[in-house]
This record gives C-alpha cells, structure tokens and sequence, in this order.
C-alpha cells in the first residue's frame, strides 16, 4: 500500500468517527435535555404532562342549537393567551389542532365522545406522541390531535366554568387540582370559577417553558 | 501504525456502544408506553347513589367470564346472576371507560380515576347504562361502581368508598325505584334495523344527497365527517353555511364523492344528522328510486 493510498484511508475513517461522534452528542443530547427536567410547581394528582410544540388551533362545533359554546370557547382562548400560553380559533377545520364540540349529550355519543349521564365535560387526546420520561416522576407527550367538549345538560351556569376547564386540559393541563377550591382545575363548584389562579397558570406554564 | 489502528478501532467500539445504549435506553422507554393507556379527562355531576340507581338502566349481579382491553374502555363479557332492574338477560357485555374526572360531593371537590380492578372468575353487582344509537348498542358502567360480591369493603362508587352502605345487594334489593326505565334512552337516538330501502325511508326523518367534504374525527366505529348538502328529498334540513355534520361507519364513503343519505337528528335544530339505519348510504344514483318512494309516502 502506498503513502497516499494510506493517507486516504485514514482521512475515510476520521471521517467516519466525527459523523460517528456528531450523532451520538445529538443522540445523548436529546436524552440528557429530557432527563434534566424537573417542574417545582405541582399542582396536578397526574404524574404526567403534555403539551403543543406549535401554537394550537381551535374549531368550534355547536352540534346543535342546545347549546352555543362559541363565547366560552373564545373567553377561554383569551384567558390562557393573556397567561402566556398562545392558541387562536380557526374557522378552517382542516388546520385545526383542537376540536371543540357543544352539544347533547346524545349528538357527542354519536361521534365518539362517551357521555354517561353524570357527565358535563369531556376531553379525549386523540393522537399524541411520547416523548421520554423527564425524570422518575412525570411522562411526557407531545399533543397532536384532541377533542374537547361541554354538554348543553351542563346548565348555562356551569358553561363558562366548565369550557375554561375543558379547555385547559385540551392545552395539556393534565389531571385536577386537589387541594385549591379557587382553581379552575380543581372540582367544580356550585358556580364554577372561572378565573385562572397563579397556580392554575404555572403548573402549564412550566411545562411548555421545559419543552419549549 | 499498529498502535493507532488499536486507538482506532477502540474508539468506534465504544461509540457504538454508547450509541447502542441510548437506542436501548429510547427503545426500554418507548416499549413501556405501548401498554400505557391515557384516561380522557371529565367533570361529572353526583347526586347520591340513590340517584344513580334511579338514572340506571340495568342493575343486576354477574360473572365477568372474560375481559377485553380496547384503546378507550376495558370489555367485561358477563354471565347474569341476578337482575335487579332493567330487562333480563342471560349474558352481557360491559363496558368501562377510562377516565379521570373530578365531581363535587358535600360541597367538596373529588377526583378519580376508571377502576379497572375487575377480575375473570369474580362476580359484581353491575350498575350500568343502556345506550343505543345506529353505531352502536352498548351497556356502560355508571358512575365508576365497582361493587364486587366478595369483599364487599372494596366497593367504591366515583372512587369513594361506600362507607354508609354495609350491604349493597340488600340496600338495592330493598329499594323501591320510582324509574322504573333508566335515563339511558335519553342518550340515544332513533334508527330501524331494517335492509329494505322503503321501511328505511318510511323511518327516516331526513334523506338528501351529500358530498363529503371534511374529517371531523376517527374512532374505532366511525369517521364523523363534514358535508355539503347537494339536494333535499325528505324532511327540513338545517345546515350551517350548507354542511351539516354525519358520522359514517368508519371506511364506508370517501371525501370528494357524492351519497344518497337517510338520516335522523337528536333534535330538530341539530346540524348533526345519524344514519336512520345501518344501510342507510346508498349511490348517488339512487336518487331517482328512492325518490320515487318518499313521494308514494
């Protein structure tokens, strides 16, 4: 074998190793970012998290004329933009990362959203990716497609309270809030609360700081 | 030389061990979600147990004789034992949804989660809902009661324990329901089990020509899709800036193409429309016959 000949074949496996090393940093990187989250507000019983890694859409649905969830949905909207975490209502239903639906409880069975009697709000993520495990405590996933939705049995009173709170959880606000009765998140109340709290905000604000 | 060729390859060795490695570490963790099922989020209305016995359709004991797991719901196939409320029957199939819901009781705020702790061979009192629509006929358990026959203790009604109630069979058995039909007819809607085209379209409340437009959502029975309508042949038909909403078996039409549908609403102002039957899609180029039967009508 000749000097240059040789010369090649060491520079092919110099090559080599710096793509080998390239992609192990890229792959040890994206391990480590993940492993090193820890969240010091937490306020949810759910051990794990989601969020948007783009700024999701919102179609609004009346199935009927039970029910007009359209002003709660935009007051809803507003409220989680104003606490900093962005999403707009889309009047395009194919660029729509979340559907939200208002209705009876019988028009939201017939297209998959089960209500049983008792219900008065429900959210089903519809697709979503699994991202890593941040540390031993939460799971995380990426959202992609959700339903949300309030049912006109809910009463007119509770609709402000309970598509604040469906909505929150169709932001990735996983799980209620236990132990504050002035949150959102936690179980309704009689007239519902319909003000996001400090603690309502960062336990999603935390989440989507990490992530995003 | 010789020296460098060891470095070398000792180098690559242990990159690709660590590159290995962390595809091992990615693989074990993504592996660990396959089975990891997410509960949908709710908020639930509790009125008292005597409530939920009055809003059941069925309530009977039985034997779970075989469970399935679906993506959304757990599937108890049981044997009937005993039925306290509701039409008899031998065999049943129970759904349990999983959920993670919150409700306020006493004036205080709850959360809970699907108790999934049901088991092959163990017998339960089953407190359940009936729901029927064109897609599907089903019997799902209401407000989370897991009452299982030994070990009574364990029972829990929306994650609390039934502390007040010692025996539960007896209390229901002593029970003097004023409902005698549950509220599980107000969460259905009409259709005909019928393949013959004029029993169809005598029972339908709508029929119109649709062309499918948009995916609203996908699930395991239906694709529920926007469309257009195109032209009326039976009924008022509301829709909004000309589409209305139909959920369709799932891979039965397809976008872009024009159908002949019989339909049902819930209510008259619905922009929502179910098929009045199981075979209620027909070609567009059908229009001319069944026309002709909803003017003999």
């Amino acid at each position: 074998m000749n000097k240059t000949s040789k010369m090649r074949n060491y520079k092919q496996k110099l090559a080599l190793v710096c793509l080998i090393i390239l992609c192990s940093c890229m792959s040890l990187k994206t391990i480590s970012k993940a492993d090193s989250i820890y969240f010091d507000n937490w306020y949810s019983n759910a051990y794990y998290v989601m969020f948007w890694s783009q700024t999701p859409k919102v179609f609004i649905t009346n199935l009927s004329g039970s029910i007009n969830i359209a002003p709660y949905v935009n007051e809803a909207v507003n409220k989680w933009s104003n606490a900093g975490i962005s999403s707009s209502v889309t009047t395009s239903l194919s660029n729509a990362n979340i559907r939200y639906y208002g209705g009876t409880r019988s028009e939201l069975i017939s297209i998959g959203l089960y209500y049983i009697t008792d219900y008065l709000g429900l959210t089903y993520w519809d697709s979503y990716s699994y991202m890593t495990t941040a540390n031993s405590y939460y799971d995380i996933y990426r959202l992609n497609a959700v339903s949300t939705s309030v049912c006109s049995e809910a009463g007119s009173e509770l609709y402000s309270n309970v598509a604040l709170h469906e909505y929150s959880h169709a932001l990735g606000w996983v799980g209620h809030s236990v132990y504050f009765e002035n949150d959102v998140m936690y179980p309704y109340a009689v007239k519902g609360n319909t003000t996001l709290t400090t603690r309502d905000k960062n336990q999603l604000l935390q989440v989507y700081n990490a992530m995003n | 030389m010789k020296k460098l060729h060891i470095r070398l390859s000792l180098i690559i060795t242990s990159i690709v061990l660590i590159i290995a490695l962390g595809i091992y570490h990615n693989i074990n963790k993504n592996s660990g979600n396959i089975d990891k099922r997410l509960y949908a989020q709710a908020i639930r209305l509790f009125e008292g147990f005597d409530n939920i016995l009055e809003d059941a359709d069925v309530i009977a004991t039985g034997t779970v004789n075989n469970i399935v797991i679906h993506d959304e719901y757990d599937e108890y196939f049981v044997t009937i034992l005993n039925t306290k409320k509701g039409d008899d029957m031998e065999q049943i199939t129970v759904r349990n949804y999983l959920c993670e819901y919150t409700y306020m009781d006493d004036n205080k705020g709850r959360i809970g989660k699907s108790n999934l702790n049901y088991e092959i061979g163990k017998s339960y009192i089953f407190i359940l809902q009936h729901i029927r629509n064109v897609y599907e006929d089903m019997y799902i358990i209401m407000s989370d009661a897991y009452i299982p026959l030994e070990n009574a203790q364990n029972s829990t009604v929306l994650s609390k324990e039934l502390r007040d109630i010692e025996d539960c069979e007896a209390y229901i058995d002593q029970y003097h329901f004023k409902n005698i039909q549950g509220k599980g007819i107000q969460l259905s809607i009409d259709y005909i089990e019928s393949s013959q085209e004029k029993e169809i379209v005598a029972h339908s409340k709508y029929i119109a020509k649709v062309e499918v437009n948009e995916l609203y959502r996908s699930t395991e029975i239906v694709d529920v899709y926007a469309c257009s309508v195109v032209d009326i042949l039976k009924g008022k038909i509301n829709a909004a800036e000309n589409q209305i909403i139909i959920p369709f078996f799932k891979d039965t039409v397809e976008i872009g193409e024009i159908y002949l549908v019989c339909l049902n609403s819930d209510r008259d102002d619905a922009i929502i429309y179910t098929l009045s039957s199981k075979n209620s899609v027909f070609e567009a180029s059908k229009f001319e016959s069944i026309k002709n039967m909803v003017e003999v009508n």
